[in-house]
């Protein structure tokens, strides 16, 4: 164990949180974004946690969405296929607002704890000064 | 002082200087092109001077070099939260070493006899 693994761990943590809110920012901003029915959806992003067996947390890999999305009847679209239907990804915004809470709140979370860290850090080299 | 433990002590505290104007200057690099983040490290060749017993007589030597980390957009691989997290463990282990040396002046200071 090293003199500052609290901070290492807090690093991790941050890195990961930060991981997850990009990949719900891309869901998010491609949660409009059609493709013709002979095309595949957008593939919604899904970061799979784990934890570092030398302490912190790690991304372990990054799941995808549907490629078959939902078909959806909108026969004014320019993409739509003969029968008026596009292609939509399988994303639910309300889970994806969800997340977005989850992942900031977690991140935070790691904030506080590099701040807490440090005061730690402070605490200590307070001890038998004069 | 020329013991071994004041060598050590400079060493460390001027590696430690030396790696916090490093990171200052990654964090200033963070958005410019093809800028390639830095790393410093003293420890190696102040450990194995320490291991030979002739960190008294070694001009130590701390090397600055290229991370290869992945880069990103406009081809720098500077990672912020990196840095900002080696810049508080930095100065941490320099008021640390700080500390070592006033512990060491004090000790000097009573031997002497003034206050």
């Amino acid at each position: 164990m090293g003199a500052f693994d609290a901070l290492g761990i807090a690093n991790s943590a941050l890195g990961a949180h930060q991981t997850w809110l990009d990949a719900i920012a891309d869901n998010i901003a491609n949660i409009n974004t059609v493709e013709p029915t002979s095309q595949t959806a957008f593939q919604a992003t899904y970061v799979q946690f784990g934890a570092d067996p030398n302490g912190g947390v790690e991304v372990t890999g990054l799941a995808k969405g549907d490629p078959q999305g939902r078909l959806v009847s909108d026969p004014g679209n320019p993409l739509a296929d003969a029968d008026g239907y596009v292609r939509q990804p399988d994303i639910d915004m309300a889970s994806e607002m969800g997340q977005l809470v989850m992942a900031q709140r977690g991140f935070q979370a790691a904030v506080q704890v590099t701040k807490t860290a440090q005061d730690t850090y402070t605490a200590a080299l307070q001890i038998g000064a004069r | 002082m020329s013991d071994p433990v004041s060598f050590v002590l400079h060493d460390a505290i001027d590696g430690l200087a030396l790696r916090q104007r490093v990171i200052a200057d990654n964090i200033a690099n963070v958005d410019t092109p093809n800028f390639r983040a830095h790393s410093v490290d003293f420890e190696s060749a102040l450990s194995s001077a320490i291991d030979r017993g002739t960190v008294s007589t070694d001009q130590l030597q701390a090397t600055v070099e290229e991370t290869q980390t992945p880069v990103g957009a406009n081809n720098n691989n500077v990672d912020l939260r990196k840095e900002s997290i080696a810049a508080i463990q930095t100065q941490f282990q320099y008021q640390i070493v700080g500390r070592a040396f006033t512990d060491r002046f004090d000790r000097l200071s009573a031997a002497a006899g003034s206050f």
